[in-house]
């Protein structure tokens, strides 16, 4: 049988069903998540700060000759 | 101009006389300089043929010559040599038939710039990563180089390299010169940077002479690259992702400059512009714990070299990152350590790759949490979404469903991209499942599309959900040119 062809990319996409256990893991995946990331990226930013504070002063002052 | 072919074992007896009478370098210095082309072409492929060409007129040369060394009281020529290599023999007139011709692009392997400067002899060269002999593949950021040989234009792919002329340019300069060449020849919103624009853009905040160069510290350096258009980041030792991040930024195909200093006073910069394969595989270690009792594993913890152009050394020396300076008989560099880096970032990528990753990690677990994933090697690294499409509509594994997929997803520019992959599908460089999260969103990490275990969570027909999807594995995506 000769196969059809596919003039479009939503006939493609059209053949992609949800999943079973769609609605718990979109639940989870995309809003819980998503609701949380921005505490994570302030404290991601905080944790980074210190790591660096001390240091960054000092790595102007090298100068690179050899 | 004189032309003429030669093999390559001709060429030091070759090269003696065009020194002294070309050049005027006394017997000593021509030796000398002999020697070092000697030592640069060491360890290079075997048989391979070499054109001699002078004068040369080299844009590089000729910027510090303008600037620097015609301001000299002593005679300077101002002309230079240059050597192209061919893999096999080839005769003069090969470069004027049309069939020879194109064996003789197709044999180039690249070409070396020799100034008039005693001492300092290895100028602009370009070669291919196989110009050297070597035993493993080689996973290179390259670019294509153009030159016109004997009248034939020919292209050759490799990362430019220099060494440094002491005077003009020391390693500062001469690392961001390779940066920006490399850059250049690869994306046409960057400008090659020649000695004197580099002294031009620090000149209003120069409160000493550029010239001799005393060096350039690395607030210096990232202003360079800032001005001419990069979203520069600089990173130290004591951050937690120190190496991790090196790793992951040179996997995007972006050459860091890495700091290496000791406590002898030694303060250098490489260009860390690649690395070698894995080889045979090691035990990988632990990332993550998952709730579920899975594992992830870290794919840059596998034991490997990393490929620097160093213009004290010849280009494409393997180094370990926890001892950049091994390669070095000199006793002055033992010890170094590399301190800092300056990344050389699209404007628009506001993500770096340790925060990247703290969030693509982050993510895997919280899918883990409700759908229990298997065990997976994580490879982290950053995309332009064009390219990453690019291998998405080529790829040979995924089925056109799954192309159509991620292929509709509207992106960024540029994209943070995790491949997870099972351990045993590494050795075959396939993987198995896609995190892909926007390079752009600072505030609000933002995971545009995940395909992990015949499941796809994303945005589909304009509505997030969650979705199945056959995924078999499929073939990794490589930004880095294999050798």
């Amino acid at each position: 049988m000769n196969e059809q062809p596919i003039y479009s990319s939503t006939q493609l996409l059209n053949q992609i069903a949800p999943a079973q256990n769609g609605t718990a893991i979109t639940e989870e995946v995309l809003n819980r998540w998503s609701s949380e990331t921005e505490k994570k990226v302030e404290q991601f930013d905080l944790d980074k700060s210190q790591q660096t504070a001390a240091s960054i002063k000092e790595l102007d002052k090298l100068v690179i000759t050899a | 101009m004189s032309f003429e072919i030669k093999p390559l074992a001709q060429v030091p007896g070759t090269l003696l006389p065009i020194f002294q009478k070309f050049f005027k370098f006394d017997s000593v210095q021509s030796v000398q300089a002999v020697a070092r082309v000697v030592d640069f072409l060491k360890d290079c492929q075997d048989d391979i043929y070499v054109g001699i060409e002078y004068p040369y007129v080299d844009k590089l040369y000729r910027n510090s010559y303008y600037h620097y060394w015609s301001s000299k009281f002593k005679h300077y020529h101002r002309d230079c040599i240059r050597l192209s290599f061919f893999k096999t023999t080839l005769t003069i007139t090969d470069f004027y038939e049309d069939e020879s011709a194109k064996k003789v692009k197709a044999d180039f392997i690249g070409f070396l710039v020799l100034r008039p400067i005693a001492g300092r002899i290895i100028g602009r060269n370009i070669l291919t990563p196989r110009f050297y002999k070597k035993s493993i593949d080689y996973y290179v950021a390259i670019t294509s180089g153009h030159a016109a040989i004997n009248g034939l234009k020919l292209n050759i792919w490799g990362f430019p390299h220099s060494s440094q002329d002491t005077e003009m340019m020391v390693c500062a300069e001469t690392s961001l010169w390779s940066i920006m060449e490399y850059f250049s020849h690869r994306y046409p919103d960057y400008k090659s940077l020649l000695p004197r624009d580099i002294h031009k853009i620090l000149a209003a905040n120069s409160n000493f002479r550029q010239i001799p160069s005393d060096g350039l510290n690395i607030g210096q350096m990232s202003y360079v690259l800032k001005k001419i258009g990069f979203g520069v980041k600089r990173h130290i030792e004591t951050e937690k992702e120190f190496f991790n991040m090196i790793k992951m930024y040179v996997e995007s195909c972006i050459p860091i400059m890495a700091i290496v200093l000791n406590a002898k006073g030694i303060v250098h910069v490489m260009n860390i512009i690649g690395r070698t394969d894995f080889g045979k595989l090691g035990v990988f270690s632990v990332m993550e714990n998952l709730k579920s009792g899975a594992v992830l594993y870290d794919y840059f913890e596998q034991p490997t070299e990393y490929l620097v152009v160093d213009d004290n050394l010849n280009p494409y020396r393997k180094i370990s990152l926890t001892n950049p300076t091994s390669n070095y008989s000199d006793p002055r560099f033992a010890g170094c350590r590399i301190y800092a880096t300056i990344i050389p970032l699209y404007p628009k990528v506001y993500i770096e790759a340790d925060k990247a990753k703290t969030f693509i990690i982050d993510h895997i677990r919280n899918i883990d949490s409700v759908y229990p994933l298997d065990n997976y090697v994580v490879r982290i690294f950053l995309s332009s979404s064009r390219s990453y499409k690019d291998y998405i509509a080529k790829n040979k594994d995924l089925p056109p469903a799954i192309k159509a997929l991620i292929i509709s997803i509207s992106m960024p520019k540029f994209i943070w991209i995790a491949e997870l992959a099972t351990p045993d599908l590494i050795e075959k460089h396939q993987c198995c499942g896609l995190v892909l999260m926007d390079a752009t969103e600072l505030i609000k990490a933002e995971i545009l599309a995940t395909l992990i275990k015949n499941l796809y969570i994303g945005i589909l027909n304009d509505k997030a959900g969650a979705y199945s999807v056959t995924l078999p594995p499929f073939e990794n995506f490589h930004n880095l040119k294999i050798f």
